[in-house]
């Protein structure tokens, strides 16, 4: 080290003050020209790039937490609106169940094909007992698909001779039935009594 | 403490003032260590850098030469180039080689007109080869000065007050005698012929059996010229010693009277008279008796010697002299050419170095900063994204949550509006029901009620047709039949009366009876007469 010094020194002492302050500047220049070019070019880069991520990370933070509290919010909500809608649909069901009962105590009315065959076979023997003659008994089933209500209809027809009082009785003890039982005509002339009835299947 | 180590640093040279290590000339390896007021002895390793390294040269290996100049002259010349060219015309130098040249001016002689340089010439060349390997060993040397300068000072340092004094030193060469008048140096005149010769002659008187020089440098410091200090057998030695130094001192004498001559002194105030290895016994009275004046022992280092140690006088004086110069900042009789270079940061090396690393450290101090600040942004960007990916994942659980919230009320919606639908399906079935058997007129009830007014106004039923009836048309029956009718087409349906009586105004009874008293709409279209006989159609709009 000693000698480096030694003939820097003498190197430096042989060349002229100029030349010495030349000398003295050229390291400010080098390092700093290194420097910029290189280094700085590098490390401004890694800086920037690592301020930008930084950025983003804390934007992205930011709005991630936004939206974790509204998503809390709206999580709090949604269980609250659950809530009411348990108790709401607590309540439709009890409704439904009420209705279930009512409709279920309705259950005469639906359609039952054996049942309906049977009102029909006593036909004969409900005229017979109000002193009625049938000429003639016809029946027709429709589908009814497009009704709210009605699943299908029977349309029997009934035609009698006999006593004008024991015919009303007789249509009366259809119109009495608890089914849905319609008198769709009726025709009373001095030859006969033609009555057609209608029987509603209800869709239950 | 902090502060004194910053000095160290931060001073131009590295050396303290207080710590001088002096260098015997004839071996190297004979160190003096003058630590604060205190000489001890030193080996090589033990230096330090903050040590000044002083020395002498020895007489032997200088060129003295004395230059009478007119005082007048003094002015118009340049007094340093004067003496160069002088010393190079009158002394013989090489004029290849390169000289160190120092002078005294001495304006004291007995000629007033003119005065004297005592020049000290010595050669580079011959110096460098003689203290290269010292400086090889310590670096550098930082005092180097001229025997006869060393006494100066003495009287800088007011260890003597300034009078007329003659030193007179015997080496193993020569013997110089040096003249300071008034603390001023005047002259050196060196007599070549010194300890080693007067060895030489008296080996040659006396044969003693290994009577070596160190012997005789030893009996010469222990015994010296006194007599007391021989035995009766050695008398011979001792008288032979005195002839010896009764010759020498006949010519000191004589050197002494040619000085005070030349500088008009009129008395020699003091005498101090020593060795290389220390004083001699009773050479006191020598002078006394060969010079007139009694002379004192030139020994300076009672104050600074607690130990006593055998010291060369001359070296000694060099130590003060180094140690005054570098006090005061007075350079002008040091001779070396090996200087100490200063500190790191006073020499152009260091300074262009220190430039350099300033430069290189303040280039890259900004991007190391942005290294730095990229470190700990990065470090900060970790644990972000630490904290980012705990917030995806909640997040995560949170819109999942969210999903699973959002499709169970979905659910629950759709439920609710499946039960809704269902409630008013239910609902509507009941109430159609419940509206079809409220609103169904039975018309056995009706048309018995009907027959109870009939019979009541007297009027009498021919016919009765119930259905969707046109007023044109006799029935509706095959229609009926074959349309898919509507539970709610009762609407339209009439009940079709063809009814008789013998007057027209029981048929109106009958109608009033109807719409009065049982609120029946009735809708007619008036009577016909058929043989007395009045029958009328009563169409009844059966439902509401």
């Amino acid at each position: 080290m000693k000698k480096i010094l030694d003939s820097l020194d003498e190197f430096l002492s042989s060349r002229k003050e100029q030349e010495q302050q030349l000398l003295f500047f050229l390291p400010v220049l080098l390092f700093g020209f290194l420097s910029y070019s290189f280094l700085y070019s590098i490390t401004n880069k890694n800086l920037n790039n690592s301020i930008r991520k930084e950025n983003n990370l804390t934007t992205e933070i930011e709005q991630i937490k936004k939206t974790n509290i509204s998503l809390k919010s709206n999580n709090v909500h949604l269980k609250k609106i659950l809530k009411s809608a348990d108790v709401k649909l607590k309540e439709l069901n009890k409704e439904k169940e009420d209705l279930n009962i009512l409709v279920n105590q309705l259950g005469f009315l639906k359609f039952d094909l054996p049942k309906w065959a049977g009102f029909y076979n006593n036909i004969p023997k409900l005229a017979q007992k109000h002193h009625l003659y049938i000429l003639s008994l016809d029946n027709e089933m429709f589908e009814e698909n497009n009704k709210e209500l009605v699943q299908k209809k029977m349309s029997i027809q009934i035609e009698v001779i006999g006593n004008f009082i024991d015919f009303m009785k007789f249509v009366n003890e259809f119109e009495s039935k608890k089914q849905l039982i319609k008198i769709e005509s009726i025709e009373i002339t001095s030859d006969k009594m033609v009555v057609d009835i209608d029987i509603y299947g209800a869709k239950l | 403490m902090k502060t004194d180590k910053l000095e160290k640093y931060f001073k131009k040279y590295s050396y303290n003032v207080n710590k001088v290590v002096g260098v015997d000339p004839f071996d190297f390896d004979n160190l003096l260590l003058l630590e604060n007021g205190v000489l001890s002895e030193i080996s090589k390793k033990e230096i330090k850098q903050e040590y000044l390294i002083a020395s002498y040269i020895p007489n032997r290996d200088v060129i003295t030469y004395e230059l009478t100049i007119q005082k007048n002259l003094l002015e118009k010349i340049e007094l340093e180039d004067y003496i160069e060219t002088k010393c190079y015309e009158e002394v013989g130098l090489d004029e290849a080689e390169e000289y160190i040249f120092k002078h005294k001016v001495v304006d004291s002689i007995a000629d007033e007109k003119n005065l004297i340089v005592e020049v000290v010439i010595i050669s580079k060349t011959n110096m460098v080869e003689k203290y290269q390997s010292l400086k090889d060993n310590y670096g550098y040397l930082d005092y180097l000065t001229y025997p006869g300068y060393v006494f100066d000072v003495l009287y800088k340092e007011n260890i003597l007050e300034p009078q007329n004094d003659l030193y007179i030193y015997f080496t193993k060469d020569d013997i110089f005698i040096t003249l300071y008048g008034e603390g001023k140096f005047l002259q050196t005149s060196v007599i070549p012929e010194g300890l080693q010769n007067i060895y030489e002659e008296l080996v040659n008187s006396i044969k003693i059996k290994d009577f070596d020089f160190n012997v005789f440098m030893s009996l010469l410091v222990k015994k010296g010229l006194d007599l007391n200090n021989y035995s009766e057998k050695q008398h011979v030695l001792f008288n032979e010693l005195s002839e010896l130094f009764s010759n020498k001192f006949l010519i000191i004498s004589n050197q002494i009277h040619s000085i005070v001559r030349k500088f008009s002194l009129t008395t020699i105030d003091r005498i101090y008279m020593s060795t290389i290895k220390g004083v001699i016994p009773g050479i006191s009275e020598f002078a006394n008796m060969y010079l007139g004046v009694e002379a004192n022992d030139l020994k300076f280092d009672l104050n600074y010697n607690p130990n006593d140690i055998e010291i060369d006088q001359i070296m000694f004086l060099s130590m003060l002299s180094a140690q005054h110069a570098y006090k005061k900042e007075e350079q002008v009789d040091n001779f070396t050419i090996f200087q100490r270079p200063p500190t790191f940061f006073y020499r152009k090396s260091g300074q262009l170095i220190s430039i350099s690393i300033i430069s290189l450290l303040l280039s890259i101090s900004y991007p190391i900063y942005e290294v730095i600040d990229t470190f700990f942004i990065n470090n900060s960007n970790e644990t972000k994204q630490i904290e980012l990916n705990k917030l995806k994942h909640t997040h995560n659980k949170l819109n999942k949550l969210n999903k699973n919230l959002k499709s169970k009320l979905e659910q629950k919606k759709s439920q609710k509006d499946n039960l809704i639908k269902y409630i008013k399906d239910r609902e509507s079935i009941i109430d159609t029901i419940y509206k079809e058997k409220k609103g169904y007129v039975p018309k056995a009830v009706l048309i018995a009620k009907v027959s109870e007014y009939l019979d009541k106004n007297e009027v009498y039923l021919k016919e009765i047709k119930y259905g969707n009836i046109q007023k044109e048309s006799k029935t509706t029956r095959t229609k009926s039949k074959k349309t898919k009718t509507n539970i709610n087409s009762n609407n339209k349906k009439l009940l079709l009366l063809t009814v008789y009586s013998k007057s027209d105004s029981k048929i109106t009874n009958f109608i009033n009876n109807l719409v009065k008293d049982e609120h029946i709409i009735v809708e007619t279209p008036g009577y016909k007469r058929e043989r007395n006989l009045y029958t009328a159609e009563v169409g009844i709009k059966v439902e509401k």
